[in-house]
This record gives C-alpha cells, structure tokens and sequence, in this order.
C-alpha cells in the first residue's frame, strides 16, 4: 500500500557495489571507533564522511523519514534525561567549572553542554551509517559476508532472513493497521496516548502470529532444501573484492590511523581544549 | 521412460500417524503405490488428512512434525521410515503450498541456488545448473528479479527449479493452484505434463481444485476422507461413480451438467475432457434438461449507489496505475470484479476503502450522492465493509464475541444494544454457540465467517470481498458464498467481490467487471463476459468447463443452469 517501505532496495552506486563483506567491515569499525571517542573534531570528521555516503548512496529522504524521526525523539530523550540523572557530568569529566546559567545541582554548565553536543554528534555518524548499511546491503550478500569473517552460516542467514523479511513485515503491518481504522480504531495524533498503544497492541497480535507461522513454514521450506546439512555452504552470491573495496578499506584504515594519532596526543580519549 | 513405468518407486504400507497433540491418527492404514513415472493426484476437502500425508512423504513426517507412525514407507525397495529429512529430500523434491514461505532467497537465482549451495556446490558449477533449471522452467530472464517483482506462477516454477534442480526423480506439489488464477493453474499443469515427459519425473501433487486438475493427463485421483484412502482410480472412472461431490470436492461443472441432465455416464467416451466428451443422444439428453429449466427473472436494474467516474491514480513515481477509470455499483446488486493477478484489482479496492490516499489521485468518487474523498477510512468503512483475503489478518480481539463487537466498541455504542446486534449475525454466522471461544480456535471457514460479520456489525450499504474463496474446498466454499448471498437478501445489501473463480461469478453475479492493467475491458453480465474469449485470455480467465462442454455441442446456456447447478450441488453435500 505504501511504497516506502524500509529496507534494502538495489541501486547501482558505488556504495551499492562494494561487497557485503566490505561494508560489514567498514560499518562494524568506523561504529566502534566513534563509540569510543569523544574527541569532537573526530565524530564531525565521521559525521561528514557517513552524511556525504548518504548522498553517494542516493537514499531517499521518504525511505526513511519514519526511522529518522524516530531516533532524533530518542536523542533528544535521551540528551535530556543525561541532564535530569548527571547534569554535572561534564563537570566531572572535564575538571572544570563553568556555569552559564542557574545555580547548585542543575547549573546549566558549559562542560556539560559540551559533552552533550559531543553525545550528539555520536547519534549524528552513527544513523546515517546504519541506514546507508541497511539501505544498501543486500541480506544474502550480508549474510555471505557475515560467514566469510568467521560467523556460523546458520547465525549469518538468520540474520539476513531477519532483515529480508521486514519490508514484508511492515506491508502486514500496514494492511492490520488500516484495516483496524476501518473498524473505528483511531490510530491517530487525535486520540490518546492510552488509546494509541491499546490500539498498536491489537495490531501486534495478529502480526506476531502470522510472522511466527511464516517462521515455521520458512525454516521448514529450509529444511526440505537441506539447509544446516553440512558444516559449510557455498554462496550464490559470494563476491570478489574489487578496487572499490581496496579504497574503501584504505580509506576506513585511514580514519582509525587518524583515531589511533588523536589517542596519542590527547593522552586519552577525550579533546577539551578549554582548559 | 516406457519400460521404466512398471518400478514402483514409492510404497505405502498400513502407514498409520498420529500427530503427538492429537488422541485420534490423521492417516488410517494407508496403502499407497506410486510407479516411476506416474502422475498420481491426492485429493481431500480440508481435514481429509491429504497434507499430512504429503508431510509423510516430503519427510517432515516425523522431523518436523512428532508423532507416532507405524507401517512401512518404502523409496525403490528400500525401507524409509526413519530417514532424515536431509536424505529423503534427495529423493522426493518438495514444493510446499506457501510459495511466499517457500521463497527463500533474495532474487530468483539465489532461490533456485539454495539446495546447492547447502550442498557446497561450487561457484561454476552452480552457476549453470541455475542457469539451465531457470531455462527449463521459463524463467531465464527473471533470474535477477526480487519474488515481490513475480507474478504467482512464476514464483511457483521458482520453487519447483529450486527442487528438481537435485534431480530428485520424485516431485511432490502441495496443493500448488490455490494462489494461481486459472490460466496460470492450467500452464503450471501443462509444465507438470511436460517434466513428466521430458525428464521422465514421477509427480505427486495434493489439490483439491480437481476440475482443473482432471482437464490434464493425470494417470490417478487418489480420494483422501478423514485420514483413509476412499478411492484410488482412474479420473474418468472417478468421474462416473460421481462422488467428488460426497467427499466434500467440488465436480467439474460440465460433469455436473451431465449428471442433472440424467445421462449415463459410463456409456460416455472422452469424459475427462470437455471438448472431447462424446455419447448417442448426448446433446438431446442436455436440451431436454436446459428446456425444463424454470424462466429466469430479470431483476429490474437498480438505483446506483456509489459511482466512481474518471479515476487516475499512481504512485508516486511510477506511471499511472488507472487512468480515466469509471464504474458504478447499484442498490442490492452482486458485481464480481475478475481480472488477473496484479492487475490493480485490490489497488483499487483499497483506494475506494481509503486505504489509500495520495495526491496523484483524481476524479470523483460518491457514494449515495456523498463525496467519498471527505469521508476518513473510518467513517467510509461504516458505508463501505471489507473483508480482506486474509482473515488472521483481521482477527485482533481475544473471543468470537468481542471481535464483532469490536467496531461497535470503538464507536461508543451501549453494551446493551451490542449484545442485540452481535447476536444475530453471530447466529447467521453459526458461531453464537462458540461466541465465547478464542478466536484461534476457529477453523479457516469460520474465521472467514467471523471477519465477515465483524465488518457487517456496522450495518454498510456496501460489502467488499476480496478472494473469499480462494484456498477452501468446494464445501467450504459453497457454505460461505450462500452465507454471502443469504446476507445480501436479508440486508439489501450491495455486493462486490473479487475473484477469478468464473464458476462462482457465473452463479452468483448480476454484473462483472473485468479489470486488466488499470483499464475496465469489460462491464457486462456473467453470460456476456463468456462469450468474448479474447476478453477472458487478457484477463487471464479459462473458460467455464460447462461453457467449452456447450459451445462443443452448440448449444446455449444462461445463469439459470449454473444457478441450478449450484443449488443441486449444494444439495448433494449435505
């Protein structure tokens, strides 16, 4: 019914083509290596990097609208709720004091606003950087990359099996969600909060019983073509690494080279030049 | 192949199953032979037992499923009772009934692949096998394509490529029509036909849409009623002994002509067939039967209560979908909208619902002279009720009861005056003695039933099915359409409904409405629509057999002989 539907959808840019393996590798790094920092120029540098693969990646802001809007809520929960539990965390980490407004437990500090920008910029490199990889990754060849570094094939393919069956998921739950409308179930902003989530609940239900049966009758289909017969399998789909993936490799080397100098001259994994 | 046909391959021998959950087996002492080469097809209405012992064939029996089983099955002389699933899948090449479940790669190619790849087949190897499978099978240059890009029967021939692709010399189909329309049914039969043939493969196929089954060049119609073998014959001698219709399996329409005709059917050469069917006196017999047939009445045309004029829509990229489409429904009329798979028909439906809105939609849509656009999905689903395909998909409330009242719930009505309006239908339905039951513990049928009155429950002018025949036996079928039809003289009530089944349209409808790519190539009455073949081959619709049966002997039918038909049908079942 809708036509955005979350997901892989096949493309032909350079992103694209890079191999599943590689783009596993890439994400799993460059996601690491901003969670540890806390270095601000270094979570801008991969915030540029993963914003401007969004746009080599040629993802459509209706694809993921939905998503997008759904982490920035939870961000911003939870940048408040880090104020409400420590609003001196920034103090403490950084050792000084600079107040901007108010006065004892909850002084807005600039430490901690700094610190909050710094929890930003993480939310910041690290969406765009999951979209691009759920985007623009087709499970099988995900999957294929999963198994090439190390991981069962039976965890691979459940995973790939996994993502391949959320657009499917979400066409059922719009299809529930639609015709529980009909019969007066009033899903939106009009109503309460209680009624929505009453109302979400009753689409649940009957979603999560037809995916279990899918399960079933998938792992049986599964069965009947031999799959967990053998220790390994092949892979239709198993990809050569191409120039492409060298670059980008090299280019993923590069940034943890940079994070690696910025560790040595910091003395640690925070940049505060204030002091 | 020829001096191969006389090796059994597959043996059955006092195989009785209990599944672990039940008291009572499913399957009693079931003798079974299937020779190499053989197209044997295992028939039953729902609950006869016919999939599980598909199952115990496939080898989900008893990996998949636990149970007590005793008998012997045996694969060309060898005992395999207590194989793996692994091992017998080598053998006997499975295709189960969900060709969506069944698809498990990403793309065609990878699907057909998957066997081997689990094999450790390697990358060249593989490579070409697919390729000449997806040649084999028709499906060379969809190798690429995502199963939301196939039509129905071209993820069905996926499926089977990526079962024969292990050479397995025994392919078992469950039940592979009910997602097909007709004309794709009868290709994937020819395809069966020619397997057969070509690559000398023994196929067991578990179906019970006999009619179009009987028209191919099938060897033996196994008859499955709870969980024993009835009948194990030849079709045409099933045909003569007439009693599809006792083991709740819907008989070819021509044949049941035949029968209320009083001709003898054994004297008949060329039964199977339609077109082929031949006796003395055979056409005086039928004319005398046809002229005893009471005059129709025509029901004097109604007034139009919802119009649709010069719809476009698209999406929001693609092209148009519709483009200047007009239709309207009348007051207490029964209009079937046929056409295709993937013709538009439920894109439509869900325009007209408000299911969906975009801004690439124009033209004009009322309903009873009140402008639909206006109107939210809620407050159109209180003129307009639809029953999607799908009824676990409409089932959200814990009991029988409250899933009706539901809607009424949700609008505030008093429970006093819910009690009063839920009885009733629960009642038409044959569920009020169950009113208090889970809901899952319905069967297919009356799930069915349930999502019908559960929309009903807000009294609309206008009732849309989609499908809602599709994947029930005859039986089943029948109770529910005259369920349908008992609704719409009570109520008054308006009926559209979507199918592809022409036997159901030619008893039931007033009117039909043939839907094809977005563009309306016919408006007409059943009878009509009959009449104009290239119509039928766009839309992808066979023939009636009772229609090839008359046009064969020149003769000319109305409604009235299917409307007979159907009632000496339903007549026969209970």
């Amino acid at each position: 019914m809708n036509h955005n539907i979350f997901g892989f959808h096949p493309g032909t840019t350079p992103i694209h083509q890079l191999t599943g393996t590689t783009k596993l590798i890439i994400f799993l790094s460059l996601t690491i290596l901003g969670s540890l920092s806390f270095d601000l120029r270094y979570l801008i540098l991969l915030s540029v990097v993963a914003i401007g693969a969004l746009f080599v990646a040629k993802i459509k802001w209706s694809d993921v609208r939905v998503l997008v809007w759904l982490v920035t809520v939870f961000a911003v929960l939870n940048l408040v709720l880090i104020y409400v539990f420590a609003p001196q965390y920034g103090t403490h980490l950084f050792g000084t004091k600079t107040v901007l407004l108010g006065s004892g437990a909850y002084a807005l500090t600039f430490e901690q606003l700094y610190y909050e920008l710094i929890v930003f910029t993480k939310y910041l490199f690290a969406l765009p950087l999951a979209l691009i990889f759920l985007m623009t990754t087709n499970p099988s060849e995900f999957a294929a990359g999963l198994n090439k570094i190390g991981i069962s094939y039976r965890v691979a393919y459940a995973v790939a099996l996994a993502l391949r069956y959320i657009p499917d998921i979400q066409v059922e739950y719009q299809t529930i969600s639609k015709v529980q409308q009909a019969r007066g179930s009033d899903l939106s902003k009009k109503t309460s909060l209680w009624h929505r989530l009453k109302g979400a609940v009753g689409i649940m239900m009957p979603l999560m019983f037809t995916s279990l049966e899918q399960i079933d009758s998938v792992s049986r289909a599964m069965d009947l073509r031999r799959f967990g017969k053998r220790k390994h399998r092949t892979w239709y789909y198993a990809q050569k690494f191409k120039t492409l993936d060298w670059w980008a490799i090299a280019l993923t080397l590069l940034l943890i080279g940079i994070e690696l100098v910025l560790l040595w001259t910091n003395g640690s994994r925070f940049w505060y030049p204030f002091k | 192949m020829e001096n191969e046909t006389s090796r059994t391959i597959l043996k059955l021998e006092n195989v009785t199953f209990k599944y672990e959950a039940q008291k009572a087996p499913t399957l009693k002492n079931i003798n079974l032979e299937v020779r190499a080469g053989e197209f044997v097809v295992i028939a039953g209405a729902s609950g006869s037992g016919k999939s599980t012992l598909g199952r115990l064939i496939s080898g989900l029996i008893p990996e998949a499923f636990p149970g007590a089983l005793t008998g012997t099955l045996t694969y060309d002389g060898q005992q395999i009772n207590d194989e793996s699933i692994f091992e017998r899948s080598q053998k006997i090449g499975t295709v189960l009934q969900d060709v969506n479940a069944q698809f498990v790669g990403l793309s065609v190619a990878e699907d057909i692949a998957f066997a081997l790849e689990n094999d450790e087949v390697d990358d060249s190897k593989m490579h070409a096998a697919v390729a000449e499978w997806a040649n084999r099978l028709d499906l060379g240059d969809k190798l690429q394509l995502a199963p939301q890009q196939l039509s129905g029967g071209q993820k069905q021939r996926t499926a089977m490529a990526g079962v024969l692709i292990d050479e397995s010399p025994l392919l078992l189909l469950d039940e592979p029509l009910a997602s097909l329309d007709e004309a794709s049914g009868n290709e994937m039969l020819t395809l069966l036909e020619r397997l057969r043939k070509e690559q000398g493969i023994t196929i067991i196929l578990i179906e019970h849409r006999l009619a179009d089954v009987l028209q191919h060049e099938v060897d033996r119609i196994v008859i499955l009623e709870e969980g024993e073998i009835k009948q194990d014959a030849q079709p045409a001698e099933v045909l003569q002994q007439g009693t599809l219709t006792q083991y709740g399996l819907a008989e070819p329409l021509y044949i049941q002509l035949l029968r209320a005709a009083n001709v003898a059917l054994p004297s008949l050469s060329g039964l199977t067939s339609p077109a082929t069917v031949a006796g003395t006196d055979l056409k005086e017999q039928v004319q005398t039967y046809l002229n005893q047939l009471p005059k129709q009445t025509i029901k004097p045309t109604s007034e139009e209560l919802l119009q649709v004029t010069d719809l476009s829509f698209g999406y929001e990229h693609g092209q148009l979908l519709f483009d200047h489409l007009s239709f309207s429904l009348g007051k207490s009329e029964i209009v079937t909208l046929v056409g295709k798979n993937g013709s538009g028909k439920s894109t439509l439906i869900n325009i007209l619902t408000g299911f969906i809105e975009n801004q690439k939609l124009s033209g004009t849509m009322t309903l009873a002279g009140q402008d639909l656009k206006t109107l939210s999905i809620k407050e159109r689903a209180e003129v307009m009720g639809y029953v999607i395909q799908d009824p676990n998909l409409m089932l959200t409330q814990s009991t029988v009861f409250d899933e009706v009242a539901s809607g009424l719930r949700l609008r505030d009505v008093p429970e006093t005056e819910i009690v009063a309006r839920v009885n009733p239908l629960l009642e038409l339905a044959g569920l009020y003695t169950m009113r208090n039951w889970p809901t899952d513990s319905l069967s297919y049928g009356q799930k069915k039933r349930l999502s019908i009155i559960a929309i009903l429950v807000l009294n609309p002018a206008i009732l849309i099915l989609d499908e809602p025949t599709a994947g029930q036996d005859a039986e089943n079928a029948n109770r529910l359409m005259d369920f349908v039809r008992e609704l719409q003289q009570s109520y008054g009530l308006t009926i559209l409904l979507v199918t592809h089944d022409l036997g159901l349209m030619s008893y039931i409808a007033d009117r039909t409405v043939v839907l094809v790519d977005g563009q309306i190539l016919a408006d007409t009455e059943p009878m009509q629509l009959l009449q104009q073949p290239d119509v039928l081959a766009q839309a992808h619709l066979a023939q009636t057999s009772l229609d090839v049966f008359l046009k064969s002997h020149d003769l000319v039918a109305d409604q009235r002989v299917y409307r007979d038909l159907h009632a000496r049908e339903v007549a026969n079942e209970s």
